[in-house]
C-alpha cells in the first residue's frame, strides 16, 4: 500500500485496522508458542493460519461505506472512459471552453493589475495628486510652485508628507557615446511620500536634497538592468549628467515606476533660493501620503485653508488658487478604465456564447445517452447520483478548459504587454496565483452554465416513455436548444455592434481631416536639460536648425515644443487677455511655441497676413500668430492682424492667420490656437520637424550624422516619422477596435457553429418525416424551406433580442465612439445582414442534405 | 476429534452477535469462543471474521470501542447495539423455524425411507 493510499483512505482507520488484525496474529503466536513449538514456527504457523494480512484488510476496506471522495473518484473514471470513447466531443468541448476561458482570463488580468490591484507601494491607497487649480481658469489643473511644497508640508495638518518632481531629459556623456536619460527632478521628502525603500543601497538624504549637497542619483530597476547588467558594485560609481558627476547612492525596486515606468533616474532637484521666492513658477506634480483615515476631500479643504491664508498673505500672486486632491491611482490608470471594463464585458459574452455552444453539446450527448442512463435508473441509481455522474463529466470538461485557457492566457497576456503601450502598469502584466484562482472559478462556474441544465434535462422522470420510444423528448430538448442558438445570436450581435461601433470610430479617427500634412515629416529630439542657460539653448537651437536645412533633400525645418496631435502632450488651453479689452471675458487658446518654418513644415497654410520669422535678436519685436477658429471666436468681425495678445508667457502681436490643425488630439475638433514665433529656449530638448523630399534617401541616420558633426555630445532621440508618432497616439483605440473585433468574431463563429449544429440534428430527426413526405410527392423546394424556417425564426429572435440590448447598451459607449453617433444607423444595419449572411451559409448544408434524403433508404431504416 | 466445518453461508453474522451478546469481546476471542461453544466443531476464518464484524459495525449492530484486555494489550472490542440485539432477536427466531423445518422434513423422509 503506498502513502498516498493511506491518505486517501483516511490513516486512523487504517492504523487501527492495523492493529486490531495484529493483536490477533499475535494471541495466535502466543498460543502456538504456549503450545512448546519455537518462536519461528509459532509465526509461520500463525501467519498461515490467519491467512494473508494484507488480504484481510483489502476485504474489510472493501465492506466500508463508499465515501463522497471515493464516489466522486468512481464518477471521474466513469466520466474518463466516456471521453475515451468519444474524443472529438471531449476534445471540441475543451477547446470551446478554453477559448472563452483563456479570453477571459488575459483580460481579467488587465483589469486585476492595472484597476483592482493597489499600485506597488506600501498604503498605496493614501496616495493622492495635489494640483493647484485657478478658479478663473476653465481648465483647472496646473503644477505647483516648490515654494508651496515646502508650505504646505509646514501647514497641513491631513497629510503626513507631501513632495513634488518633474521630468527633464539629462545628456548622459558617461559612455563613449551621449545618450539621454529620463530624469525625474525630485523635490525634498521624494521618497519617504512614496515610501517604497531602495533595492540597493539608499534614497537621498537631506543634505544630498537640498541646494549646494552633493550630486547624487538613483537609478530605477530597468536602467540598472540595461546599463549595468544588473551589477550590485554600481553603488558609488558616477554618472556623468550635463556634464555634471553624480554618485550613485541607490537602486530603485522593480515595482518602482513612479511617475512613469520609462523614467531611468531619480535626481534631487536642489531648488536654488531664487526659484524658491518664484511663487509663480508652477512645475512640480506633487504627490502626498495622507494621513491614516484621510479621505481625499478632507485632505481639499484642509489644503483649501491653507490656499486662503497664502492668498491673504500673497494677493497678488497666490488670490484666487485653490486646490484638488484625488487618489493618485486614479490619476494613473482612470483613464483605462472604461476600455477595460468594456473589453470584460465583451468577453463574458464571448464565454456565455461558448458555454451556450458546450450546453447543446452536452445535450446531444446526454440524449445520444439516454439509454444507458434510462438503465442506470432502473439499475436503482438516485436521480441525484446520475446528474452529479453528469456534472463531474462537465466538471472535468471544463478543468480541462481552464488549463487550456490558462495557457492561452498567459501567452494572450505577452501579448497585451507588447501591444499596449500606452496602457498604464502594463509592464507589471503576469500570471500570478490570483489570476490562475480566478481561471479556475471561473471553469467551476461555467461548469454549473453548461452541464447543469443539460443535465436536469437529460434526466427527467418519464423513464417508462423514454425507454419505449426515445422521441418523446426530443420536442423539449429542441425548444431548449433553439432557445440556447438564438441567445448566441442574440450576443453576436451585441459584440458585433460594439465592434462595428469601434472599428467606425477608428476609420473616422484615421479619416480624420487634421489640417496638416504628416507624410514625409520626420521627427526627433536632442536632448538638453532645463539646466541649460536659455540664450544658449537659443544659439544651439538656431544652429541645429541651419545644419538640418543644409541636409540634402531637407525642404524645411521647424522647432516645436510638442509635436501635433500627440496624445502625450494634450495640455489645456491657457488663458491669454487681449491688448485693450476690459470687458472682463475670460480668454482660452492652445498655446503653441514653433520657430519659422512650422507651418511650411507641415504645410498648414498661412491664411492672411504673414507667416513667422527667425529672430534671435533679444529686443525682436514678439509676434503670434492665431488660427482661423481663435479669430473667428475672439475677432468676430474684424481682423485679428494688429492686435496685442498675452499669454502665459509672453505678449505678442498677432500678425497673421492660418489654417485650423488638430494641434490637441486627432480626437478633438480644432480649437483656437495661438502660436507664439521663435525659438524655444526655455525648453531645451524641443520637438525637431523636418519635411524631407521624399526618394531624396534622407533618413533618421544620415540625420543622426549630420547632428553629430554639430552636438558630439547630445544624443538624438525620440525618432519617428511623424504619421507613426500619429499611429501610436491611436494605439489604445486600435488595440480596444482590434480586440472587441476578434471576440465579436468568436461569438459570431460560436453562433454559426450552434446553428448548424442545431439544423443538422434537427434535420437528422426528421429525416423519416422528410422521406415519408418527399414519397408522398412533396418538392424538395417545400423541404428547403422548412429548414430555411426553422433556422429562421431562431436566427431571427435571436436577432430582434439581440439588436434591441444593443440598442440599450450602445449609450455606455458614447465616451468610446468619435465621429459618429452611438446608435450609429450604419452599424446598427450593417451588423443583422452580417449575422444573417452568416446564418444562411450555416443553414445552407443542413438544407441540402434534407433536400438530397431518400425516400427509399429513409423509410427503410426503421 | 470431530471432523471440522465451515460455517453454512449468513450464518457468521448471527454468530457473532450471539457471542457479542454476552458482553463486549474481540476479535480473537469471538473465534476462540464459537470454536470451544461449538466443540471444536465450526472453524471461523480470519478472512470472514473481520470483514463480517466491520460489516456489522458500519451497519450499527455492533459498536466498537478500544480497552485493555486480558492480556494487558490494548485491543478493539465489539458490543451488541440496541438495534443489534433486535436484529439478533430476530435471526435467532427465523433460524429456529428455519433449523426446525428442516429437522421435520430430515425426520419425515427418515422415517419413509425407513
Amino acid at each position: 500500500m503506498t502513502w498516498w493510499q493511506r491518505v486517501r483512505r483516511g490513516d486512523r482507520a487504517e492504523q487501527q485496522l492495523d492493529r486490531e488484525l495484529r493483536y490477533h496474529l499475535d494471541r495466535l503466536k502466543d498460543e502456538h508458542e504456549q503450545a512448546g513449538v519455537s518462536k519461528e514456527e509459532a509465526a509461520r504457523k500463525a501467519t498461515l493460519a490467519f491467512g494473508g494480512l494484507e488480504q484481510v484488510k483489502e476485504e474489510c476496506r472493501d465492506v466500508r461505506p463508499l465515501h463522497l471522495l471515493d464516489e466522486a473518484r468512481q464518477d471521474a473514471r466513469y466520466a474518463l472512459r466516456t471521453f475515451a470513447r468519444n474524443p472529438a466531443f471531449a476534445l471540441v468541448v475543451v477547446v470551446t471552453l478554453a477559448l472563452g476561458i483563456g479570453a477571459n482570463s488575459a483580460i481579467f488580468s488587465a483589469i486585476d493589475t492595472v484597476l483592482l490591484k493597489p499600485l506597488p507601494y506600501p498604503s498605496a491607497d493614501r496616495l493622492v495628486v495635489v494640483a493647484e487649480t485657478n478658479l478663473n481658469q476653465k481648465t483647472a489643473t496646473s503644477w505647483v510652485a516648490p515654494v508651496k511644497v515646502e508650505e504646505w508640508n509646514r501647514e497641513n495638518r491631513t497629510f503626513e508628507v507631501l513632495a513634488g518632481g518633474y521630468f527633464d531629459n539629462m545628456t548622459d556623456t558617461t559612455g563613449a557615446l551621449p545618450e539621454r536619460d529620463v530624469a525625474i527632478r525630485t523635490s525634498p521628502r521624494f521618497f519617504r511620500v512614496l515610501g517604497s525603500p531602495a533595492a540597493l543601497g539608499r534614497t537621498f538624504t537631506s543634505e544630498e536634497e537640498t541646494f549646494g549637497g552633493p550630486a547624487a542619483v538613483v537609478l530605477s530597476d530597468s536602467f540598472w538592468r540595461t546599463r549595468f547588467n544588473a551589477a550590485p558594485s554600481v553603488i558609488n560609481r558616477t554618472l556623468t549628467l550635463a556634464d555634471q558627476k553624480r554618485t550613485i547612492v541607490g537602486v530603485m525596486p522593480p515595482s518602482f515606476r513612479y511617475p512613469t515606468a520609462t523614467t531611468d533616474i531619480w535626481v534631487p532637484a536642489q531648488t536654488p533660493p531664487g526659484l524658491m521666492r518664484a511663487r509663480e513658477v508652477r512645475f512640480y506634480s506633487v504627490v502626498g501620503r495622507l494621513k491614516e483615515g484621510v479621505t481625499p476631500n478632507q485632505a481639499t479643504d484642509d489644503l483649501l485653508g491653507t490656499q486662503r491664508r497664502l492668498g491673504d498673505q500673497f494677493p497678488r500672486t497666490d488670490r484666487g488658487w485653490g486646490v484638488a486632491v484625488s487618489p493618485l491611482k486614479e490619476q494613473q490608470v482612470g483613464g483605462v478604465r472604461r476600455s477595460l471594463w468594456l473589453l470584460f464585458g465583451a468577453v463574458l459574452l464571448v464565454l456565455v456564447a461558448a458555454c451556450g455552444n458546450v450546453a447543446c453539446l452536452m445535450l446531444a450527448a446526454a440524449m445520444r445517452r439516454q439509454h444507458e442512463i434510462a438503465v442506470r435508473f432502473s439499475l436503482g441509481a438516485e436521480r441525484r447520483r446520475v446528474i452529479r455522474q453528469l456534472l463531474v463529466e462537465g466538471l472535468l470538461l471544463s478543468i480541462g478548459g481552464s488549463v487550456g485557457g490558462l495557457l492561452l492566457a498567459s501567452w494572450g497576456i505577452k501579448l497585451l504587454r507588447e501591444a499596449s503601450l500606452r496602457m498604464p502598469r502594463a509592464t507589471e502584466l503576469h500570471v500570478d496565483v490570483r489570476l490562475v484562482t480566478f481561471t479556475l472559478t471561473l471553469g467551476v462556474l461555467t461548469t454549473m452554465l453548461f452541464a447543469l441544465a443539460p443535465a436536469v434535462q437529460a434526466t427527467r422522470a418519464d423513464l417508462a416513455a423514454r425507454l419505449a420510444h426515445g422521441r418523446a423528448v426530443v420536442g423539449s430538448r429542441q425548444s431548449f436548444q433553439r432557445l440556447l442558438v438564438s441567445m448566441q445570436v442574440a450576443l453576436a450581435i451585441v459584440l458585433l455592434v460594439g465592434a462595428g461601433l469601434l472599428l467606425r470610430s477608428f476609420s473616422q479617427l484615421q479619416q480624420v481631416s487634421t489640417g496638416f500634412d504628416a507624410n514625409n515629416v520626420l521627427t526627433f529630439r536632442v536632448s538638453g536639460s532645463f539646466n541649460e542657460r536659455a540664450a544658449a539653448v537659443a544659439i544651439r537651437q538656431f544652429r541645429t536648425l541651419e545644419r538640418l536645412r543644409a541636409i540634402p533633400g531637407v525642404e524645411s525645418a521647424a522647432l516645436g515644443i510638442v509635436l501635433p496631435a500627440d496624445a502625450d502632450a494634450d495640455y489645456p488651453a491657457a488663458e491669454f487677455t487681449i491688448d485693450g479689452r476690459d470687458t472682463g471675458d475670460h480668454y482660452f487658446a492652445v498655446a503653441r511655441n514653433v520657430s519659422a518654418d512650422y507651418f511650411k513644415t507641415l504645410r498648414i497654410p498661412v491664411l492672411h497676413g504673414e507667416t513667422c520669422r527667425d529672430d534671435v535678436r533679444p529686443d525682436a519685436r514678439p509676434t503670434v500668430l492665431v488660427n482661423q477658429s481663435l479669430a473667428n471666436q475672439y475677432f468676430p468681425g474684424e481682423t485679428p492682424i494688429g492686435h496685442y495678445i498675452v499669454g502665459p508667457r509672453l505678449p505678442g502681436e498677432i500678425i497673421g492667420i492660418v489654417g485650423d490643425a488638430r494641434e490637441q488630439s486627432l480626437a478633438k475638433d480644432a480649437q483656437p490656437v495661438a502660436y507664439w514665433c521663435g525659438l524655444v529656449p526655455f525648453y531645451p530638448a524641443a520637438a525637431q520637424l523636418i519635411r524631407v523630399q521624399p526618394g531624396r534617401g534622407v533618413t533618421i541616420t544620415s540625420i543622426r550624422e549630420a547632428i553629430r558633426e554639430i552636438e558630439p555630445a547630445r544624443a538624438v532621440y525620440a525618432a519617428a516619422s511623424l504619421p507613426e508618432v500619429l499611429a501610436r497616439s491611436l494605439s489604445q483605440p486600435r488595440l480596444n477596435a482590434i480586440l472587441l473585433g476578434l471576440f465579436a468574431a468568436m461569438a459570431l463563429a460560436l453562433a454559426a457553429v450552434g446553428l448548424f449544429g442545431m439544423l443538422a440534428q434537427f434535420v437528422a430527426q426528421k429525416r423519416r418525416e422528410i422521406g415519408l413526405r418527399m414519397a408522398l410527392g412533396a418538392q424538395p423546394t417545400q423541404v428547403f424551406a422548412e429548414v430555411l424556417r426553422y433556422s429562421a425564426s431562431t436566427t431571427g429572435i435571436g436577432i430582434a433580442v439581440g439588436l434591441a440590448v444593443a440598442l440599450g447598451l450602445a449609450r455606455f459607449m458614447t465616451a468610446l465612439v468619435f465621429g459618429i453617433e452611438s446608435r450609429d444607423p450604419m452599424t446598427f444595419a450593417i451588423v443583422p445582414l452580417v449575422i444573417v449572411g452568416v446564418a444562411g451559409a450555416a443553414t445552407m448544408i443542413p438544407a441540402r442534405r434534407a433536400v438530397r434524403i431518400d425516400p427509399v433508404t429513409a423509410l427503410r431504416d426503421e | 476429534m470431530p471432523a471440522k466445518s465451515d460455517l453454512p453461508q449468513g450464518t457468521l453474522d448471527m454468530l457473532i452477535l450471539q457471542v457479542a451478546a454476552l458482553g463486549p469481546i474481540h476479535g480473537y476471542a469471538i473465534a476462540q469462543r464459537i470454536q470451544q461453544i461449538s466443540r471444536d466443531v465450526l472453524q471461523v476464518q480470519q478472512g470472514s471474521l473481520y470483514p463480517a464484524l466491520h460489516r456489522l459495525e458500519n451497519k450499527g449492530l455492533l459498536s466498537a470501542l478500544w480497552k485493555a484486555s486480558e492480556t494487558g494489550r490494548e485491543a478493539k472490542f465489539y458490543r451488541l447495539t440496541r438495534k443489534g440485539r433486535l436484529q439478533l432477536k430476530e435471526e435467532t427466531a427465523s433460524w429456529a423455524r428455519l433449523s426446525e423445518a428442516i429437522r421435520l422434513i430430515l425426520q419425515a423422509t427418515q422415517g419413509a425411507t425407513s
